[in-house]
């Protein structure tokens, strides 16, 4: 029983990283209906960027809501540059420049940090959590952290007419450019918003699994499989679905004779098929009901 | 009388389709102008022009002032609210966030607020359902949504788009009672696209007849619905 809560509880904190991952998802699929697969490099060229302006002195407290906002800044400009002059394009050209965001973000962070493996200090501390032996200090801020972003995010985009906007330009662009929203600078906001989220996700994520140029690579599958379990329209679904994935990885882990390991990422995997398959909208998706 | 919205020689194409053949119209400022015609003859497309929705080439004043050359948001910020065919139902938002999104183009005060409460008052229906998921609302409903949602607009001009589709008699008779009103009260100038003539022709003051990208008759709504000629070998009634 005890192994069991233990295994319960480090879920839940490695959930964490993949619920921050998973919210990361939700916004950008919000708001241009596709998997930026560039996603985790972003996450990734964000915290070296946050690692580098520590390295160079400046306390964590201004350099992480700096990064945030350079990388809010970078997600909308990604997609005035790159995006806005192929919107018309099909889909497939939009993959394959998902895919070349994401070698050149890697390549290029492997070129200006090196690719040698760089430990990144936790904001909160080491050292458990009010003494407790299952939760790091670390571990129990990333959680705090994620609810108040999907706190933040809810009320965001249900009391904000901004939000508002972003919510009408993803769900019928034409209508929404008829009652004069800037639809284009809507979707690019949302791809600030998901670049800016993923920077805290890696922020929080690097000390734990140190900064490297590859350490989003798994990271942002468990991202993925949070977000298609929750339902992708749904930022709580995502963010419970995150910590499921976390959960349902460490106890087939422990539990399932074979699951090494090795096959721990197969689960996320899995994990996204038959989700696919059974309940396609996930948990808290939203069926869409119309009448026509 | 001034003219709000002044069109000439307006083109428009689908591809190699040439759809509009240089139309020329007009709407009076707090009047009401009806573009009539069969199928395919242009008129949604002449709408959809005006929003610059699709390309389009020719003359667009609106109070004056060129608008031909200016993005959809841009017009709609001039007051030129459009309802589409189809209606425009952010099926996915509720009733109350869609009239709250119909005021996106106005800086953001109290009145908006106002505003809503205003439309609760000429459709009391959509009041019962101001929480519910738009996209499950009937189409009477939808299209009194579509028509409140332009208001919060308070648009100098509304441009509509077949408001009577797909919807029964009783409820047709009701929408356009509330458009009388609201033309009444209000003084909004429309511009309204019908296969329903003689609905259409009781609104309006003036009436064009398309035909095939080009206006075929023009004058007074009064006098194209007397016209026997016209009503029997074009509106077919």
């Amino acid at each position: 029983m005890e192994l069991f809560l233990h295994q319960i509880i480090s879920g839940i904190s490695n959930g964490a990283i993949y619920a921050c991952m998973a919210l990361s998802v939700v916004m950008i699929y919000q708001a241009i209906h596709h998997l930026n697969f560039a996603q985790g490099e972003m996450a990734m060229f964000s915290t070296y960027i946050a690692w580098q302006m520590m390295a160079w002195g400046l306390v964590w407290w201004l350099a992480i809501p700096l990064t945030i906002l350079i990388s809010l800044a970078g997600g909308f400009a990604i997609e005035r540059v790159i995006f806005k002059p192929i919107e018309n394009a099909p889909v497939l050209s939009h993959i394959v420049i998902f895919i070349a965001l994401f070698a050149i973000l890697n390549s290029l962070a492997g070129f200006i940090w090196d690719f040698t493996i760089k430990s990144v200090e936790s904001p909160f501390g080491k050292g458990p959590f009010m003494g407790s032996p299952l939760l790091g200090k670390h571990q129990a801020g990333m959680i705090g952290v994620t609810i108040v972003m999907l706190v933040g995010l809810w009320a965001f985009f249900r009391f904000t007419r901004t939000g508002l906007s972003m919510r009408a330009a993803a769900a019928n662009p034409e209508s929404a450019r008829l009652v004069g929203i800037r639809v284009s600078r809507m979707t690019a906001l949302g791809w600030g918003m998901a670049a800016a989220i993923g920077a805290v996700a890696g922020i929080l994520i690097a000390p734990v699994v140190f900064l490297e140029p590859n350490m989003m690579l798994s990271i942002l599958l468990y991202g993925f499989a949070g977000a298609v379990l929750g339902g992708l329209t749904s930022p709580l679904g995502a963010v419970i679905g995150g910590f499921l994935v976390g959960i349902i990885e460490n106890l087939a882990g422990t539990y399932l004779g074979g699951v090494g390991a090795e096959l721990k990422l197969s689960i996320a995997l899995v994990l996204i098929i038959v989700v696919l398959v059974v309940k396609p909208e996930g948990l808290l998706g939203r069926k869409i009901v119309q009448r026509v | 009388m001034s003219a709000i919205l002044q069109v000439n020689n307006l083109e428009a194409s689908y591809g190699a389709v040439r759809v509009l053949r240089g139309i020329s119209f007009e709407v009076q400022k707090g009047g009401v102008t009806t573009l009539l015609g069969a199928n395919g003859a242009g008129k949604t497309t002449t709408l959809r022009a005006l929003c610059g929705m699709i390309r389009r080439s020719g003359e667009i004043l609106l109070e004056g002032k060129p608008v031909h050359r200016l993005a959809t948001e841009d017009i709609v910020r001039r007051g030129v609210a459009h309802i589409p065919e189809g209606r425009g139902t952010f099926s996915t938002l509720t009733t109350e966030e869609n009239l709250h999104l119909g005021a996106m183009a106005r800086p953001n005060t109290d009145e908006i607020e106002n505003d809503v409460r205003k439309q609760f008052d000429y459709f009391p229906r959509l009041k019962e359902r101001r929480n519910q998921q738009a996209g499950t609302l009937s189409g009477g409903e939808q299209q009194m949504l579509a028509i409140a949602r332009a208001l919060m607009l308070r648009p100098k001009l509304m441009l509509l788009d077949e408001p009577s589709f797909g919807l029964a008699p009783l409820i047709t008779r009701q929408i356009f009672d509330i458009l009388a009103d609201v033309q009444r009260e209000e003084g909004t100038s429309m511009l309204l696209v019908e296969q329903n003539a003689s609905l259409a022709l009781e609104l309006a003051d003036r009436a064009y007849l398309i035909e095939t990208g080009s206006i075929v008759i023009s004058g007074d709504a009064a006098a194209i619905r007397e016209d026997e000629s016209v009503r029997a070998s074009y509106l077919g009634y």
